[in-house]
Parts: C-alpha cells; structure tokens; sequence
C-alpha cells in the first residue's frame, strides 16, 4: 500500500527510487568517497554504504564547506544522489543540488519533512519524491 | 522573491553571461530558504580557491571564460600547493597544474589572494554588524561569533557567486531574530585552572558543535579573559564537529554580554551541560588515528587559526602531546610564517619529534592528518597520534616508526 507523506519544496523536480536513511548527520567532505559514491566515514552508520542513484534521507549536513563541492563533483562523475530528503536543509547543503542544475542540467531534488515523516523512512523502501509538489510517496 | 531593477537587469544578462548564471544561482537558493529579498554584502571571502576536485576547476574555469568579474573585495583560501616552493615540496606535476590553473581563473576574476582559510587574521576584517558573505567554516564561526559579523555558512561555489554580484539572499543569520540562541550550555565543574589551559578550547568547541548540530548555542562558563587564539580554536572544532555557523559564549562575545541579551525574549528550548569527564573521553577519542577528525578541513583550519605569531604555544604543545601533529603544519605562500615557524622556541620541540619540514599542502587527503616529508626513508610520511593517546608517530608505508 502507498503512503503519502508530506513535506516542503527545498529544490524543485521528481525522482522515484531506492531510499537510504540514516539518523546521523553526515559530512560530504571526507565523509563520502568522491569515485564510488559511498560513505567512507567509519564512524558513520552506514559506512560503506553507497548513496549514487540513491534518494538519500539524512536529517542534516554537518561539517565542512566543501560539501557543496563534492555534490558536484559526484554530478560530474556521474555518481550523484537521485535526491536528498532533510529535517533541515542549510545552504551549504542545497547549493550542490542548485549547481548541478544550472551547470550540468541534472536535478537533485531537496525536500524537507517534519520528525514524524521523516521516521516513516526506512531503508530500501522504494519511494517516489515529486519535491515541486512537496510530497514523498513511499511504494512498498 | 521580490527583486529590485538592478538584479532584475542582471537577470535579463544585461551584466554579462557570469553576473547572470551567479545571480539565478543565488535566486534558486533564496527562494529554496523563503528570503524576500536580496540583499548586498560588503566582502567576500571564497573557500573554492582550492584545488580538490575537477568540478571546482571546471566551475572556476567557465566563470573566468566568461568574463566573471568581482563585485566587492574578495579574498581567497589556501591553494593545494605552494605556488612558489612547488620544486622544493616535490608537488605532484598534476596538482601544481590544476592548481595553477585554479589560481589564474579566480586572480582573472579580480580576487585578492590571500591565500588564506583564517581570512579574520589577515586584513579584511570584518566589523560588528558588518553583512558579509564568507565560505570556510571554521572562519564563519569565527567571524559570526567572535566579531559578530553577519554570515550565513556559505559553501563552495556560493561564495563564488555572492562575489560576481556581491549579494546574497536575505536570510537565515544575516536577520537578527535567527541569531538568538535556543539552546544553552553549561560549562559544570569545569575548574578555572582547567580553563587556563589553551588545549581544552579545541575539545569544548568540539563539544559544543556536537550538541549544537545546526542551532545557535550560547555556552556558559568561558572566562571572560579568554585568548583570541583559544577562540580560534574553538570556533573551528565548534564548526567541524557541527553544522556550527554561530555560538554566544555569555559575557565574552558581543552579542551576549549577557545571557538576556541572545535570548531576546525567547524561551530556551534546552539546557545542556558539558562536564569535566566529557572533556576527558572526548581527549582518549582523539588518539584514534582514523576517522573524519583527521580529514575534515576546518580540522586541519585549526592549525593556523589557533596560532599566531605573538602566542606560539610552547606551553600547548608540552601539556598536550596530541596537538603536536596540528603544528607540523600550515598554510603554503606565506613566507613570513615558514621562517617565524622556524625560529621559534616550539620548533626544538618538534623537531624532536621527526618533524623535519613543514608541508606545504594545506589539505589532509583521504585519512592522512598531515604529511611529512620524512628525509630518513626519502619518502612521505604522515603523522598522526599514537594509539594510546600519549604522542604523535610518523606513519609510512611500512607502518608506525
């Protein structure tokens, strides 16, 4: 059965696919290898995990500036994240997403939900995120 | 958003193709944070300027092509190499070519280079009040708190825009309703003795970033004779451990002569306590010789904010053996500080300990801390803490010596 969940637009556009959640904040400088895509830091919960193609929940950034950087470098290399999901989304964050798209035309949606549907997000879950309708739709 | 003639002529490409893609950058980004407005800022300090990746180089690259030209005064971060020594430090052909590519896109663009991540030590400081736009996280907190300059935490790229139009959108810690604190610290059995000592400021801004998260804390107990280096340090593990962009310490910041004064009105969500035995398990944790500590920037930032040429900590580096691995380090292109390193009282200290060269690389890669180029095996080293936490080891290929 779907359900709906509903959050605000952080950057507009829509992606469906496999959903990584993690309750720890992340940080994408030194946190993420940038040829593989996948959390490389060992104090992380989902250390070796990859985030490329995924839509990936986290409840914040945290940590250096760089991360608007190594979003995009993970763009160029093509081994982006389909979308971001947020409790909070800081500008240090959004600005990767917003660069792709004006320098490689490639949408990463941000949305942002409250704790409770947030907590609705389980790993592996497949989901739909129309981030222009602020809505994530969780398949199965 | 509402935007004025000017930005809305920046829009239509009047200003040029740069000034247009910058400006919708920064457009997407307000809208995304609710900001009715641009607003413009004074300065611009751009953390981009140093090589990590290809995307940086391709993003400066096109702006320079494009004729980008700053619109305010713009200083910049380190480079990945010395641009100069290049030949002595034995930098690889590659990162000295990106590198000098990177230099001359953002030199193209008029910026002024610094060549610094610690930009409140080096001229274009900031004044109470003063709307600015800087990248560098441990700088941010620094210039936020300490000086109580307005700054969003702007990231890479971000910079880079604020500097072509010299606006960002107005929102989040430029409005003084999003400076107040929620959230309170207290320093609990921490002694004054224990405060005296400069070592404990990088834990308790470690700390506090930790519980921070991204809130605006105000942390009391800090002496109100306090050093501007021991802030420094604070200010950067506050901003390496957290998404820290902003912290109150009661009657030691400007903004907080008392703690009244960063509430405003407003209830504490929390209150929160840092005690002596947290301080004490979070120093054990730092002699881990992987993990994020050692590879995040405003780590390695740490080095060169919390020293400065009238305060070289002799006393620091014998009270805490940890730290020893900070110092072998510092930022390429500045002369001045290479030579006054050496002269210095601390360099016996070091040099005891295998540090032969200070590293012209201003950036940890991959889990190195720090890099030494290690003259008795002719090969490169990096240094990082001993296990047990009592000092730091020179590790090469073939393990700790």
């Amino acid at each position: 059965m779907e359900k709906i969940l509903r959050g605000c637009c952080g950057l507009p556009g829509k992606c469906e696919g496999e959903i990584l959640v993690t309750s720890q904040p992340i940080s994408f400088w030194g946190g993420v290898d940038l040829t593989t895509g996948c959390i490389n830091d060992p104090r992380h919960e989902l250390f070796g995990q990859s985030i490329s193609g995924k839509v990936f929940a986290f409840p914040f950034g945290k940590g250096s500036s760089t991360t608007s950087l190594i979003i995009l470098e993970l763009a160029r290399v093509n081994k982006a994240l389909a979308a971001i999901i947020n409790l909070r989304t800081e500008p240090i964050l959004a600005m990767g997403p917003i660069v792709c798209k004006h320098f490689y035309g490639k949408e990463i949606p941000i949305i942002t939900l409250d704790e409770r549907a947030f907590q609705m997000l389980k790993t592996g879950q497949h989901v739909m995120v129309n981030a222009t309708e602020g809505k994530v739709v969780i398949k199965a | 958003m509402h935007l004025k003639d000017q930005e809305k002529k920046i829009l239509d490409g009047k200003h040029g193709e740069a000034a247009r893609i910058a400006l919708s950058i920064l457009v997407d980004l307000g809208e995304l944070f609710g900001a009715e407005e641009m607003m413009e800022v004074s300065q611009v300090h751009i953390d981009s300027s140093i090589y990590i990746v290809d995307a940086g180089l391709e993003f400066a690259e096109r702006f320079a092509e494009l004729g980008a030209k700053v619109a305010v005064p713009t200083s910049l971060n380190p480079s990945a190499v010395d641009l100069e020594r290049w030949k002595e430090y034995r930098v690889p052909p590659e990162l000295l070519e990106k590198s000098r590519r990177m230099e001359r896109a953002y030199l193209k663009m008029g910026t002024t280079p610094t060549w610094t991540c610690a930009p409140h030590q080096q001229g274009m400081i900031p004044r109470f009040g003063e709307q600015i736009a800087w990248g560098e996280s441990n700088a941010i907190a620094f210039a936020n708190s300490i000086i109580g300059a307005r700054t969003n935490r702007y990231g890479d790229l971000m910079d880079v825009c604020a500097s072509l139009v010299g606006r960002v959108p107005r929102c989040g810690l430029h409005l003084p309703i999003n400076r107040r604190a929620e959230v309170l610290i207290r320093l609990t059995g921490i002694t004054n003795e224990m405060l005296e000592d400069k070592a404990i400021y990088p834990f308790l801004g470690f700390l506090v970033g930790e519980m921070a998260g991204d809130r605006v804390v105000a942390i009391d107990g800090i002496p109100q004779n306090v050093g501007i280096d021991s802030l420094k340090g604070f200010s950067a593990l506050a901003a390496s451990s957290g998404a820290v962009g902003l912290f109150h310490l009661v009657g030691v910041t400007p903004e907080t002569q008392t703690l009244e004064m960063c509430l405003r009105g407003i209830k504490l969500k929390k209150v929160l306590e840092i005690s002596p035995k947290m301080i004490g398990m979070r120093r054990r944790g730092f002699g881990q010789p992987r993990g994020t500590w050692w590879i995040s920037w405003p780590w390695a930032a740490l080095t060169f904010p919390s020293w400065s040429l009238r305060n070289w900590p002799v006393s620091w580096t014998a009270k805490s053996a940890q730290f020893h691995c900070l110092l072998g380090f510092h930022e390429p292109n500045h002369l001045w500080m290479d030579q006054e390193l050496w002269n210095s009282e601390g360099s016996d200290l070091l040099r005891c300990r295998g540090i032969y060269r200070w590293v012209p690389n201003a950036i940890p890669q991959g889990d190195m801390a720090l890099q030494c180029h290690d003259d008795q095996f002719g090969q490169v080293s990096h240094l990082l803490p001993l296990p047990d936490g009592t000092g730091c080891g020179l590790w090469n290929s073939q393990g700790l010596r």
